[in-house]
C-alpha cells in the first residue's frame, strides 16, 4: 500500500550497492545520476528553469486518472468507485513502480502513458490541503482541518496559497516570485506569465504576473501613433494625473492599464522572432496555452529571464454528472496538450529545464451520484519534464476502502501529503533554499519532509 | 394526465407560477410573476409634464447608472421631473419584458447569437430599465451558464425571464423558481438527483444541496445584520457542515422534467420540474440547526422545508444584500450600509420577509448610494464591460439599421457575454481584490477579477473600434453594424469646452477632476474642427474615445 520513497543521496548509495543483489530499481538510480549530472551542468552554465501550473479548474477525479491494477488495490477500486470503475480494458497500464506496484492511466491518456513510460512523469498519489498531517481520528473530532473543506473557491484558493487560514491570502508561486525576482535582474517581463487570466497562485505581496492570451499580446490601438502622437500625448497625461491624483479604484486600474501598455510593445517585438516547435499542437484550448508558454520560453534570451512561473487552466472538471464521457474528454485533450508540450520543450533544447504540474480544486469523492461524483479532498496530481524522476508513484497511495481508514465518508479521501510538501519539491528545485521555503510554505515544518523526492 | 396538464398550461402560458400551484400545492406562493410586455412592440415611455426639474441632471445621470444599463439623455430629462422614488415606483409598475418572447420572434431561438442580440436589445431599449437591471444582478448571483453546461439557448432564455419576471416580487419566490428550473436543474445537477442506490452503489448528489446555501443564500459564514462574521473564540462560526450538505442532498432528490412520464424522460426546459416520489430520499434528514425533515415526506413538501429553512436564516438579508449593492452600487458598502438594506430584506415595513420591492429600494436610495464619496470614501465600482458598452449604445442610441443590435460574441470581444459566466462563482466574485493597495488595505473590487493585460488590451480595443469606426455617418460600415449617433456630439464640438462638459455630464455626472478636463478640453481643441466626413466628427470621437477609457469614467462613483 505505501510506495512513500525520499530519494536522498544516500538512497542512491544504497540502492547502487544492492544493484548487483538485483533488490532495486535502475530506473531511479539513473533518474537520480542524470539529475546530479544536469545540475552539474547547470551550475557551469547560465541557468534557466521554469514551472508550468496547469490548473485543472473544478476539481478534477485524480483516483480515476491513475488506478492501482495489483488485484488487491483494483478490487477496493472497483468496489468503492461503484458505475465509475474502469474495467481493464479502459486502462493503460504503467511500467511497474521501482517498488513493483503496478498502476494504469485511463485509455484516455496514451500521452500521460508515454511520458511515464519514458521516466518523464511521475504521479503523486494523495495530496490535498492540510494544517498538519491528519487522520481519520482528527477529522471525525474536527480538529486542525483546512476551513471550509469541500466548497471550491475556498479549497482552490487554499491549493494555491497554502495559506489556510488567512483572510488575504497571496498564492505561493507569488511567493516564491517575490523571493527568486531578483534573479532575472532588470528582466521587464514578470516572473509570473498567466495564459489564463487573473490567479490566485501567482499573486505575490511585491510582484504581479504578466497576462496574455493563448494567441499572443496586441498592440492598443489608442497609443499605437507613438509616444509623440497627440492623441497619445493626452490619453498619457490623463492616466498620469489619475496615478497621482485619483481614488483608490482609479489610480489601480489606471496603473493595470499604463502596465499592460508599456509591456505590450516589447512582448509584440520579442514574440515575432518565437517558436513553438515543429510538433503538431493539438486544437484545444488547453493545448493552445501551452503552445504560447512554449513560445514565451523560445524566448527568454530576449529577456535575460533565469526563471519563470506559468499559469495555464484547463477547465470543466467539476463532473457531478455525465462524468465517464466529460471527463474522459478532458483528460484526453490534457494528454494530448501535455505530450506536445514537453515534445517542444525537448526540441527547443529545454526539456530539462521547464516542469509542469497539476493543481486542482480538489479530488472527488470515490462513490458515484448517479453518474457523476461530488467534492472531496486528497487527490492525484501529477509533474512532467526531464528534471523529474519519472516512472513512479510518490507519496502514499490511500486505501480507497469506503469507511477504511483513509475515508473520511463517501470516499473523501484524507489527504496524505500535504500540497506544502508537493509544492517545496517543485521550489527547491526552481531554485528556493530552505529558509525560503519555509516561508514560501507556512505549514511545511509540520510535515515529515520537505523533500519528496520527485525532483532531480 | 397529469403531466399532459402541464404541458398545456406551459404551451398556453409559460406561467410557472401557475404550474408551481399545480405541483406543490402545499407552497403558498406570493403574487404570480409579472406578465410579459412584447418587446417587439414600440417602447412606450410614460410621458410626463412639463414641470420644473426636481432631479438636479447630474443626480440623476448618476442614479441612473446604477439603476439602469447606463444614463441617456431621453431618461435623464424625464427623471429630472420627478423624484427618485417616484422614478422607482414608476418602474415598478411597467410590465416586464420578457426576452424568450422576443427570442421566439427570431428565426431560430436555439441560437446563441440570436440570444445575444436580444440581450443588447432588452438592455439598450426596454422601457423597463430597472427590472432588466436587477435581472442581470441576479443573474450574476443566482448563475446558470451555457459555457460547458450543454443547456439549450432557448432554455438559457427561459431561466433569464424568471430573473425578469421576479426581479420586483419576493426572494423565496425567486429561489424556489430557481431551484426548480431545469436550466438550473441541469447547471448544479439537480435534474435526474435520486436517492441513494445501494445496488448501483450511487448516492445523491450534493452539487446544488452545497451551491444554494453556500452562494445563493447562507453563505459559509454566521453573519451580523451588518454582514461581518461573526466570531467565536476568534474564529469565524460555520453555517452549515458537511452532514448538513449531504443530508440537503437528500432532501433535493427526485425531480425530473415537468413534462416526463418516468424519471429519466422528459426534455421540457420551459415548466418547472416535477417530482418523482420513487427516486425522493423519504428518510428522515436534519438539516441547520437541527431542522427536522420528517420521513416519508414528499419531494415537494421536504423541499418546502428546505427552502423556508434557508429563506428565513438571518444570514440571508445581508449577505444577498451586499451582493445587490455590489452589483448596482458600490464594492465597498459600509456595515451601516448593508444593515439598513438586510432591515428591509427581513421585513419590509408591512411585516413581509423578502419583499425585492423594499430590498431594491433600500440600495438605491440609501444615502450612502445618493452621496458617493460624500458618504464613504471608498465609494464607487468598476463598470462591468458588458455595461460600459450599453452605456454607449444607450447615451448615443446605438443600433444596427434595422433596429437590432447584433452584438454576436461579447465573450470573445470584452470577456463577459450573458449567462455565460466560467462557472457558478461568476465571472468574479464579491470578495475579489486584486493584489496592490486595494487587497493590502483589506478592500474589494470584484470586477477587477476582468482586469489584467490581457483583458485591458481587448476591451480598449473593442471600445476604440466601437467608437471610431461604428457611428452614422461614417462611409465604410454595413448595415449590421451597431451605429452610434453623435449628431449631439458633432454639433457642440465647435467649443471643446461644452463638448467635454456634455461628456462629463451624460457619462460620469460630472465627476471628471478638473486637470483631467483640461487636458481633454486642450487636446479637442488641437483637432480642427472641420473634419472629414463631417465637421465636428474628429473631435467628437477623440473626446467620446478618451472619456469611456478613462479610469475617471470606468470607475463608477
Amino acid at each position: 500500500m505505501t510506495a512513500s520513497k525520499h530519494w536522498s543521496r544516500r538512497d542512491f548509495l544504497q540502492c547502487a550497492a544492492a544493484t548487483a543483489a538485483g533488490a532495486c530499481n535502475r530506473k531511479s538510480a539513473l533518474g537520480f545520476l542524470a539529475g546530479m549530472q544536469a545540475a552539474a551542468t547547470e551550475a557551469a552554465t547560465p541557468d534557466y528553469r521554469a514551472l508550468v501550473c496547469i490548473f485543472l479548474a473544478g476539481g478534477n477525479d485524480g483516483f480515476n486518472v491513475l488506478v492501482p491494477t495489483d488485484t488487491g488495490p483494483y478490487q477496493t477500486y472497483k468496489a468503492s468507485r461503484g458505475n465509475l470503475a474502469f474495467a481493464s480494458d479502459n486502462l493503460l497500464n504503467l511500467n511497474p513502480t521501482p517498488s513493483g506496484q503496478n498502476y494504469a492511466v485511463s485509455s484516455r491518456a496514451p500521452g500521460l502513458q508515454n511520458l511515464y513510460n519514458n521516466g518523464q512523469l511521475a504521479f503523486l498519489a494523495n495530496v490535498g490541503t492540510l494544517v498538519q498531517p491528519t487522520t481519520k481520528t482528527d477529522y471525525q473530532a474536527n480538529v486542525h482541518l483546512p476551513p471550509q473543506l469541500f466548497s471550491h473557491n475556498d479549497q482552490s484558493d487554499q491549493g494555491m496559497s497554502c495559506e489556510l487560514d488567512a483572510l488575504e491570502k497571496i498564492g505561493w508561486g507569488g511567493r516564491m516570485a517575490d523571493l527568486l525576482t531578483n534573479l532575472n535582474g532588470t528582466s521587464r517581463l514578470p516572473l509570473g506569465v498567466s495564459i489564463a487570466g487573473n490567479n490566485l497562485f501567482q499573486v505575490g505581496n511585491s510582484t504581479v504576473p504578466y497576462y496574455m492570451s493563448p494567441g499572443g499580446v496586441n498592440n492598443f490601438y489608442v497609443t499605437s501613433g507613438g509616444l509623440q502622437d497627440p492623441r497619445t500625448k493626452a490619453f498619457n497625461k490623463m492616466l498620469g494625473l489619475t496615478l497621482t491624483n485619483g481614488r483608490l479604484l482609479e489610480r489601480e486600474f489606471a496603473k493595470s492599464v499604463k502596465s499592460s501598455i508599456d509591456l505590450s510593445q516589447t512582448l509584440i517585438t520579442a514574440l515575432a522572432n518565437s517558436s513553438s516547435g515543429t510538433g503538431i499542437w493539438p486544437g484545444s484550448s488547453i493545448a493552445q496555452q501551452l503552445q504560447m508558454v512554449a513560445r514565451v520560453i523560445s524566448v527568454r534570451q530576449t529577456f535575460g529571464i533565469k526563471r519563470q512561473v506559468f499559469y495555464v487552466v484547463q477547465g470543466g472538471y467539476d463532473t457531478h454528472d455525465d462524468q465517464i464521457q466529460r471527463h474522459g474528454n478532458l483528460i484526453s485533450e490534457l494528454s494530448q496538450a501535455m505530450a506536445a508540450f514537453h515534445g517542444a520543450m525537448d526540441e527547443l533544447g529545454v526539456g530539462n529545464d521547464v516542469t509542469s504540474f497539476t493543481l486542482s480544486d480538489f479530488g472527488r469523492t470515490l462513490t458515484s451520484n448517479g453518474d457523476g461524483t461530488d467534492h472531496a479532498w486528497g487527490n492525484v496530481q501529477w509533474v512532467a519534464g526531464g528534471s523529474v524522476v519519472g516512472g513512479d508513484v510518490y507519496g502514499t497511495f490511500p486505501d480507497q476502502t469506503l469507511d477504511g481508514p483513509d475515508d473520511s465518508g463517501y470516499g473523501r479521501l484524507i489527504p496524505t501529503t500535504s500540497i506544502e510538501q508537493y509544492g517545496a519539491t517543485l521550489a527547491r528545485w526552481f531554485g528556493a533554499s530552505d529558509t525560503q521555503l519555509e516561508t514560501i510554505f507556512p505549514h511545511l515544518s509540520r510535515f515529515d519532509t520537505a523533500n519528496l523526492g520527485f525532483m532531480a | 394526465m397529469k403531466s399532459l396538464t402541464c404541458h398545456q398550461v406551459a404551451a398556453k402560458t409559460l406561467r410557472l407560477g401557475t404550474l408551481l400551484g399545480i405541483l406543490l400545492p402545499g407552497i403558498a406562493l406570493a403574487d404570480l410573476p409579472a406578465d410579459c410586455y412584447d418587446p417587439m412592440a414600440t417602447p412606450v415611455y410614460p410621458s410626463t409634464a412639463e414641470i420644473p426639474s426636481v432631479t438636479p441632471q447630474p443626480t440623476a445621470v448618476r442614479f441612473l447608472n446604477m439603476a439602469t444599463f447606463g444614463a441617456m439623455p431621453r431618461d435623464v430629462n424625464h427623471l429630472s421631473k420627478m423624484t427618485l422614488p417616484e422614478w422607482i415606483n414608476e418602474q415598478y409598475r411597467m410590465d416586464a419584458s420578457c426576452h424568450l418572447a422576443a427570442l421566439n420572434q427570431t428565426q431560430n431561438n436555439n441560437q446563441r447569437e440570436n440570444r445575444m442580440e436580444i440581450w443588447f436589445r432588452h438592455a439598450v431599449t426596454a422601457p423597463d430599465q430597472l427590472r432588466q437591471r436587477v435581472a442581470f444582478a441576479l443573474s450574476e448571483i443566482f448563475v446558470v451558464s451555457d459555457v460547458g453546461s450543454g443547456i439549450p439557448t432557448n432554455a438559457m432564455a427561459v431561466y433569464y425571464d424568471i430573473l425578469v419576471r421576479n426581479a420586483f416580487g419576493n426572494f423565496r419566490d425567486i429561489l424556489e423558481r430557481v431551484t426548480l428550473s431545469p436550466a438550473m436543474g441541469r447547471y448544479l445537477s439537480m435534474l435526474h438527483n435520486q436517492k441513494a442506490n445501494r445496488k448501483l452503489g450511487i448516492r445523491a448528489d450534493e452539487n446544488y444541496a452545497r451551491e444554494v446555501m453556500q452562494l445563493f443564500t447562507i453563505g459559509l459564514v454566521q453573519l451580523s445584520p451588518s454582514g461581518v462574521p461573526l466570531l467565536q473564540g476568534g474564529n469565524t462560526i460555520p453555517t452549515y457542515s458537511q452532514t448538513d450538505v449531504e443530508n440537503s442532498a437528500k432532501t433535493l432528490t427526485g425531480w425530473s422534467f415537468g413534462n416526463s412520464w418516468s424519471f429519466f424522460d422528459g426534455d421540457d426546459w420551459r415548466i418547472g420540474m416535477k417530482p418523482f416520489e420513487g427516486y425522493h430520499d423519504r428518510t428522515l434528514k436534519t438539516i441547520l440547526d437541527n431542522i427536522v425533515i420528517p420521513e416519508k415526506g414528499l419531494a415537494a413538501a421536504d423541499l418546502k422545508i428546505l427552502l423556508d429553512t434557508l429563506f428565513n436564516h438571518p444570514n440571508v438579508g445581508p449577505f444577498i444584500g451586499r451582493r445587490l449593492i455590489q452589483r448596482l452600487v458600490t464594492s465597498n458598502p459600509s456595515p451601516d450600509y448593508i444593515r439598513r438594506v438586510a432591515r428591509k430584506f427581513d421585513d419590509n415595513g408591512k411585516g413581509v420577509r423578502g419583499d425585492m420591492k423594499a430590498v431594491i429600494k433600500a440600495v438605491l436610495l440609501d444615502p450612502e448610494a445618493l452621496e458617493g464619496t460624500r458618504a464613504n470614501v471608498n465609494f464607487g465600482k468598476l463598470r462591468e464591460p458588458l455595461l460600459v458598452l450599453t452605456h454607449l449604445w444607450r447615451a448615443f442610441d446605438g443600433h444596427s439599421a434595422d433596429g437590432t443590435i447584433r452584438y454576436y460574441y461579447p465573450d470573445s470581444s470584452i470577456g463577459q457575454a450573458p449567462l455565460s459566466a466560467p462557472s457558478v462563482f461568476n465571472f468574479f466574485r464579491p470578495d475579489f481584490a486584486p493584489s496592490g493597495t486595494i487587497k493590502n488595505r483589506g478592500f474589494f473590487a470584484p470586477e477587477f477579477q476582468l482586469v489584467n493585460d490581457a483583458n485591458n488590451t481587448r476591451f480598449y480595443n473593442e471600445l476604440f473600434g466601437l467608437i471610431n469606426w461604428r457611428y452614422k455617418g461614417n462611409p465604410y460600415t454595413n448595415p449590421f453594424d451597431i451605429l452610434i449617433n453623435i449628431n449631439n456630439l458633432k454639433t457642440r464640438a465647435r467649443s471643446p469646452t461644452d463638448l467635454v462638459a456634455y461628456l462629463n455630464l451624460i457619462l460620469t455626472g460630472n465627476k471628471l477632476p478638473a486637470d483631467v478636463k483640461t487636458v481633454l478640453i486642450n487636446y479637442v481643441r488641437s483637432i480642427a474642427y472641420i473634419s472629414y466626413p463631417e465637421k465636428g466628427v474628429n473631435r467628437a470621437l477623440e473626446a467620446l474615445y478618451l472619456v469611456m477609457s478613462s479610469p475617471h469614467y470606468l470607475i463608477q462613483r
